[in-house]
């Protein structure tokens, strides 16, 4: 074993030591067969030459050796791996310890990059990002800290109304919605969002159209817009489903398009499956906010400044 | 230099290296003369052959090399006989003896 280690070595990281080995080697016969010729009676001239021939070819004969050499090479390295995988065979337990942590390792590698790469690399995928601000308040419950996605509509109601710097303010809530189709129901995770959220962040749908704040706020009309990974797992990417009607806790109503494949709002982790406007939400579920109820459950306000606005 | 050539198969021609340099250390000159003497001139080798060979043996551990002088004061590159190719060569003697025998009663069989 050491000695297979050694001459690997050898031959690897000493190629031009074995190659002059081996070029000494040859012209050493050369002029033993020379000599050897010119006993016989040859002048030394046709003695080296005859030797020369006798031998075929320095070159010729180099090539052959180092074939072998080169063989020998490869043997090792599938005799090496060979022996590899007799030995962890041979200890299972080891092998599968090894092979875990190594998975798990590997594993948790790309799940913390993809997500690092999801979260901070790219930019969200909506028209200039950078001027898409999250807003954050604190409330007397948060004992001063600012918490995030907790704020109050009372919070919507003045930031919306008298932040000079915005032109637009919206709002996210998470919720869950009822789906019925071919007699199943399943519970949808729903961004239930303010009718002018896709103003704001200025959304693209890559099939129909989003709601405008005006479409969204028609009475009357329900109206939701679908994530595309949704669309694609749920309605295998029918193109023709925008303006169908969908039955959303026990109503119908029409999808009026799909958002652009990476749209995720402005959560990267969680992406809802379907967004639905909170003037559809209302009529789904009687919801109503005033001033002096506020509504259930606390959002996530998003805001983008105007043009020339900046954070400061 | 001879006409005639038999081609050697790779196995006898190892065999016939390790018999060649069984008594006595030997350089590759040497060698080739040697096989071309205790095979009475039946085989001529090729150094193209004779070398790769030797190198082979010499990487297997089967044979030694050695710079020394030769007779006539040049340097030159001897070969010897490990004891891993002293085995070796009782084994292949042994088998070739057996391929003989085999061949032998096979080809008086018919």
């Amino acid at each position: 074993m050491p000695k297979r280690i050694l001459s690997l070595f050898r031959n690897l990281f000493r190629k031009r030591a074995v190659e002059q080995a081996l070029d000494d080697e040859l012209r050493s016969s050369v002029e033993l067969m020379t000599q050897e010729k010119m006993k016989e009676g040859l002048s030394q001239a046709v003695a080296r030459r005859n030797a020369l021939i006798e031998l075929g070819g320095v070159e010729q004969v180099k090539e052959e050796v180092r074939d072998v050499l080169a063989g020998r090479i490869l043997e090792d390295f599938a005799r090496d791996v060979r022996f590899g995988f007799r030995t962890l065979a041979k200890s299972p337990g080891f092998t599968i310890i090894a092979v875990t942590i190594l998975a798990l390792g590997v594993g948790v590698n790309t799940a913390v990059f993809s997500l690092v790469d999801e979260i901070w690399l790219r930019p969200r995928p909506v028209p200039h990002p950078e001027r898409v601000v999250r807003i954050f308040t604190s409330n007397p419950t948060s004992g001063g800290m600012i918490a995030e996605g907790e704020s109050s509509y009372l919070d919507y109601y003045y930031i919306s109304r008298g932040v000079e710097a915005l032109s637009g303010v919206a709002f996210l809530q998470r919720r869950g919605s009822l789906l019925r189709m071919h007699r199943e129901v399943k519970l949808l995770s729903a961004a239930v969002v303010s009718d002018n959220f896709f103003d704001v962040l200025e959304a693209k749908a890559a099939v129909g159209r989003v709601l405008t704040a005006e479409q969204a706020g028609e009475p009357g009309v329900l109206a939701v817009v679908l994530s595309w990974p949704f669309w694609n797992d749920q309605f295998n990417a029918d193109p023709t489903l925008p303006g169908k009607t969908i039955i959303l806790d026990g109503k119908h109503v029409i999808v009026a398009g799909v958002l652009s494949r990476g749209f995720r709002g402005t959560d990267p982790i969680a992406t809802p499956e379907v967004w639905i406007p909170w003037s559809t939400w209302s009529e789904l579920t009687g919801e109503r906010t005033t001033l002096a109820t506020g509504w259930s459950n606390p959002s996530d306000l998003f805001g983008r400044l105007r043009l020339g606005a900046t954070l400061q | 230099m001879g006409e005639k050539r038999t081609d050697l198969l790779r196995g006898t021609l190892d065999l016939l290296v390790l018999k060649a340099i069984s008594l006595e250390p030997l350089h590759g000159v040497a060698i080739s003369r040697r096989i071309t003497q205790i095979t009475k001139g039946a085989f001529q080798v090729s150094f193209g052959s004779l070398f790769p060979s030797l190198h082979r043996m010499e990487e297997k551990g089967w044979v030694e090399a050695e710079w020394r002088a030769s007779d006539n004061n040049r340097r030159a590159k001897y070969y010897r006989l490990t004891s891993v190719g002293r085995t070796q060569l009782r084994a292949e003697e042994r088998q070739w003896n057996q391929v003989v025998k085999i061949m032998a009663a096979a080809v008086q069989s018919s």
